[in-house]
């Protein structure tokens, strides 16, 4: 399940959105009360529930947006709003054929956003932050018009969320082992 | 360097310069998410006209670390 929310950034109050938004999703999904937990991370800072290993989840936010993933498989989230990306920075996470169609397509900086967010999913699902290398990670992004498709990995399942304000959210769900 | 990487930070952050030290960390501290990372290393790569390894990427942790590397870089 995944949980959206946008937000007002003059009204956070010093509270987490990401954390309310999981809240509310453990004990609405699971029953799990979060303020009772203990919450672990691994070496790269990925965070998981001491008492409820079976339970995945994942958070993500941007300005003016907070998302939260809850899955009962390893899952990465990530929110991104589309604005002019940076070709310095996309040749350190695209491959020649992603840069080719990202240059090519309708809407380059809306292509590049849904590959990063897609790309940066699929990273945190693994929980390994900027130690695993973005390039590994190859869509197919074609003209722009349609979703990337995954060429590698295979088996991991892509959800890509749009809306019409620039706000894009991607989720990968790893494969169960 | 530390000058020149405080100036590019504070076009993402919304904190005075002074705030910004050696030991500030990129994430933890600043909150910059990893877009926001690469894009700045991809803006340094730019400006100082040389290339950052992957792999090297992932050992700058801290605004120290940063001005470090570019010094040895720039050698």
């Amino acid at each position: 399940v995944i949980y959206i929310r946008y937000l007002d950034n003059a009204a956070q109050d010093g509270r987490s959105p990401c954390r309310d938004l999981l809240a509310a999703g453990l004990l609405f999904e699971r029953n799990i009360e979060f303020a009772r937990e203990s919450v672990t991370m691994n070496r790269w800072g990925k965070p998981g529930l001491l008492h409820h290993p079976e339970v995945h989840f994942n958070m993500t936010h941007c300005r003016g947006m907070a998302a939260c993933a809850i899955m009962s498989e390893p899952v990465g989230i990530d929110a991104e709003r589309v604005r002019s990306y940076d070709p310095n920075a996309a040749k350190h996470v695209c491959v020649p054929s992603e840069i080719h169609d990202i240059e090519a397509s309708v809407n380059p900086n809306r292509s590049f956003f849904r590959l990063w967010a897609l790309k940066e999913s699929y990273v945190k699902a693994l929980g390994k932050g900027l130690s695993y290398p973005m390039r590994q990670v190859i869509f197919r992004i074609g003209d722009g018009s349609g979703p990337p498709e995954c060429l590698y990995p295979r088996g991991c399942d892509f959800l890509l969320w749009e809306d019409s304000n620039g706000f894009i959210v991607a989720a990968c769900r790893l494969p169960e082992k | 360097l530390l000058s020149y990487i405080r100036k590019i930070l504070l076009e993402y952050v919304d904190l005075n310069e002074e705030d910004i030290t050696e030991n500030t960390r990129f994430t933890a501290d600043l909150g910059l998410n990893s877009y926001d990372f690469i894009s700045i290393v991809g803006k340094v790569e730019s400006d100082l006209a040389i290339e950052i390894p992957d792999i090297e990427i992932r050992g700058l942790q801290t605004v120290g670390e940063m001005a470090e590397y570019l010094r040895t870089k720039l050698k």
